[in-house]
Parts: structure tokens; C-alpha cells; sequence
């Protein structure tokens, strides 16, 4: 159990998707790059106070590399080959803010937490669900892939473009077919650990780890959403 | 499995809701892989809707084989357009997905979930949500210039994509998508036949 006192930083999953919000709205509404810094600056230090060092600073280093080398080949590249990495920043420039807000989201937030929230907020249940699941099975692809290619490289058959060019039919079942098999043993095991767990009550769902707002997330309530005012209103 | 559940909402069992959860999140991550290929590029970048529709078909006709009820595919768009606008994208394309969602569910419905052909329109009509933010550049292209370099997109990537974006390209991308979610549906079908009915999956 947690003491109160390293609790004061511990920001409710409400505020972290609100905040995801405003990482958006201030996407949609921001006219340059600088707002875009200023945005994973300020996501940055709420990732520091929830004590998710390690990874913002490693997205905040990343996107500074991302910033610095669309600085230099505006200044040093010209055409098409500009043209190129400047899309390409641009692309993932867009995409990084929330990318990083979302993976502080799904980093410090347990599940039984986030469906407390979720409970909380009221939404219904065929929403929280698939959306609680959704959430922790993405990273779950990765790993399942890397095992994948390991295995279908060990049948000889290469999971690449060469491969789906020289023998398309092999290669997408033995893609294909391990993947999904995978996903729906996932899906059983995860919806008998559920029920076993009492998913299906009428009853109001309780949860050990209670969730409330504090001081803390005010703070961040009120500094992301300055933040979205001034982007528009400049 | 089918005793654990017995308790139904709306129609959809527990583990109706977390099949869906997985093969959503199975469905977003090929759609976002097989539309990034092409994202980062401005004369591709109109081939991203073709690009997404390749990957998801057998996973989306497994999702509706394995939960034939209405609701998985509401559920899929919904959730897709939610993480999607959560990731920036162009606002129509999350909308799109929520609708595209909602009418796909009922194609299939009208079939009983069952008639394959109708599941694989279903999914036609499914990729097409990603051809939103092109229809809004081809129908009404000040608006999305003003919006797209508001949102701070290079002027260059713009004109090139203007460039490229002649008026025949509109037609031809809904054509290409649809053509290549049938494509991609047909490869579904075949591996439900030839191998997920085998194993048992598809209950």
C-alpha cells in the first residue's frame, strides 16, 4: 500500500484523459511548432510528478532529435528529398504529443483503476470493456509479433514484402493464422479470469484502490487547459 | 466457455466484450500499419485509405464470425475513432469510423452475420471511413487548406498534394479502397474456410 504522502502526485485516470483530450484539441488548433514544444514540455513535467522518469524524458530527448533534424533539413536539404523528411516529421511531429501523453496514460495506470474511472464516468459497460482490453492488449501485438517472425523465420518463410511476393498464400496464413489463433486464447483466458472476478454483477463495481480528484489534478486541469485557451486564442 | 456467461447486455456476453477488445485493438493496429506506409509521403499520401483497407479484412470477418450479434462493429468503430482522434488525426476520419461503424454492423445484420458476401461488404463499407479527410479536400478544398495549415502542415507538403490531387483522384481512391477491402475480404474468406472453421475458433 502506498502512504499518503506519495499519493499528493498520483493524478486520477480522469485527469490523464482529460489531458489526452486537451493534447488534441491543442493539435487541431495549434498554427506552429513552437505550441507543439511547449505542449510536450508541459507533458513532460506531468510525467515527471507521476513519477514516469525514465520514459519522459526518453520521448522528450526523441522529440527534440525529431524537431532538430527537421530544423537541419529545412536548412541543408532542398526538394523532393525536403519535401520527404519534412512530411515524415511533420506526420510524426503531429502524432508525438498525444503519443506520449497516451503512454504515460497506459504506463502509470492500473486497469482496475482505469475501470473505476470509467465506471465513474458512467459510460456503459459494452464501451469499457472492449476499450479496457483494447488498451492493454495493443502492447501485447508487439511481443506476439516478434515471437511470430521468430517462428515462421524458422519455417523458412520470410515475413516481408519478398516473402508476400514469392509465396503470398504461405506467407499471409502463417502470419495471419498464429496471430489470431493467439488473440482468441487471449480472449478466452481474459473473459474467464473476468467472470471469475465477478465482472457480471448488477452490483456497483467497488475497487480497492479508491479514486478522487486532488489537489494535483486541478493543478493540471487548470495548466493544460490555460494552455488550449492561449493556443487558440493567439 | 459458453456457460461461465449467462447474463446478457443488450444481447452481448462478457466475453463478447472482450473478444471485441481484442480484435479491435487487432484491427487498429493493422489499420493504422497498412495507412502509415503511405501517411508520410504527399504524393502516396493519397493512397492512405487503399493502404489501410489491405491489412484488416480477416480479422474484421473473424471478429464477426466469432460474435455474430450487433454491437462488435459499433463497438470496433467507435473505439477506433476514439484512438484515433486521440492521436491527432483529421477530424473527419474519426467520425467516419463511428459511422461507417454503425452502418457496417447493420449490413451485416441484414444478412444475420452469417451470409459471408454480406460480411465482406460490410467491410468495404468499413474502410471507406478513412476516405473522409479526402473527401473534404476534393468537395470543399479551401476549408481543408485553411484547416490543414492552421493545424501547421508544411505549405509544400499542400501544394504537392494539390498538385497530385486532381479532381479524377476522389472516384478513384473510393474505388481502389473498395477494391482492396474486397481483396483483402476474399483473403479473410479463405483463411476462415481453410483454416479458423477447422480449429473450432470461429464459435
Amino acid at each position: 500500500m502506498q502512504n499518503k504522502k506519495s499519493k499528493i502526485f498520483h493524478s486520477d485516470p480522469r485527469t490523464k484523459l482529460y489531458i489526452l483530450l486537451i493534447c488534441a484539441l491543442v493539435i487541431s488548433f495549434s498554427t506552429s511548432i513552437y505550441y507543439e514544444c511547449g505542449l510536450v514540455m508541459l507533458i513532460l513535467c506531468f510525467g515527471v510528478l507521476n513519477k514516469k522518469m525514465r520514459y519522459s524524458f526518453g520521448m522528450a530527448m526523441l522529440y527534440v532529435l525529431l524537431v532538430s533534424v527537421s530544423i537541419m533539413g529545412a536548412l541543408y536539404l532542398s526538394g523532393t528529398p525536403r519535401l520527404m523528411l519534412s512530411a515524415f516529421t511533420d506526420f510524426i511531429g503531429k502524432m508525438f504529443p498525444c503519443i506520449m501523453a497516451g503512454g504515460i496514460l497506459v504506463g502509470t495506470t492500473q486497469v482496475s483503476e482505469f475501470m473505476a474511472a470509467m465506471n465513474c464516468m458512467k459510460m456503459p459497460k459494452n464501451i469499457v470493456i472492449p476499450m479496457t482490453v483494447m488498451i492493454r492488449y495493443i502492447p501485447m501485438i508487439r511481443e506476439d509479433w516478434g515471437y511470430i517472425k521468430d517462428s515462421i523465420k524458422m519455417r523458412d518463410v520470410a515475413p516481408s514484402l519478398s516473402g508476400v511476393l514469392v509465396h503470398p498464400g504461405r506467407t499471409i496464413e502463417c502470419v495471419y493464422v498464429p496471430l489470431v489463433i493467439s488473440a482468441s486464447k487471449v480472449a478466452d483466458e481474459l473473459s474467464a479470469a473476468a467472470v471469475t472476478r465477478g465482472i457480471e454483477t448488477d452490483k456497483k463495481r467497488t475497487c480497492l484502490e479508491e479514486i478522487h480528484f486532488n489537489f494535483f489534478d486541478a493543478v493540471c486541469a487548470i495548466v493544460f487547459t490555460m494552455y488550449l485557451l492561449g493556443t487558440i486564442l493567439a | 466457455m459458453s456457460g461461465i456467461s449467462q447474463k446478457n447486455n443488450k444481447g452481448m456476453t462478457i466475453k463478447d466484450m472482450v473478444t471485441t477488445g481484442i480484435f479491435a485493438a487487432l484491427c487498429f493496429v493493422l489499420i493504422m500499419l497498412g495507412g502509415a506506409v503511405f501517411g508520410v509521403n504527399p504524393v502516396l499520401t493519397f493512397a492512405v485509405p487503399i493502404g489501410s483497407a489491405l491489412l484488416a479484412g480477416p480479422v474484421f470477418l473473424l471478429l464477426i464470425a466469432k460474435v455474430p450479434k450487433n454491437g462488435p462493429l459499433i463497438i470496433t468503430g467507435i473505439v477506433t475513432g476514439a484512438i484515433l482522434f486521440a492521436t491527432g488525426m483529421h477530424w473527419t476520419t474519426d467520425i467516419g469510423y463511428i459511422l461507417m461503424g454503425i452502418v457496417a454492423n447493420y449490413i451485416a445484420a441484414a444478412g444475420g452475420f452469417k451470409k459471408i458476401r454480406l460480411n465482406i461488404i460490410a467491410y468495404m463499407v468499413f474502410s471507406l471511413a478513412g476516405v473522409g479527410p479526402y473527401a473534404t479536400f476534393f468537395l470543399a478544398r479551401d476549408t481543408f487548406m485553411s484547416y490543414m495549415i492552421k493545424k501547421g502542415t508544411e505549405q509544400d507538403y499542400l501544394d504537392t498534394m494539390t498538385n497530385t490531387g486532381q479532381m479524377w483522384m476522389l472516384p478513384a481512391i473510393i474505388i481502389g479502397t473498395l477494391l482492396v477491402a474486397f481483396i483483402s475480404g476474399l483473403i479473410g474468406k479463405w483463411l476462415l474456410n481453410k483454416q479458423f472453421e477447422k480449429a473450432g475458433i470461429t464459435v
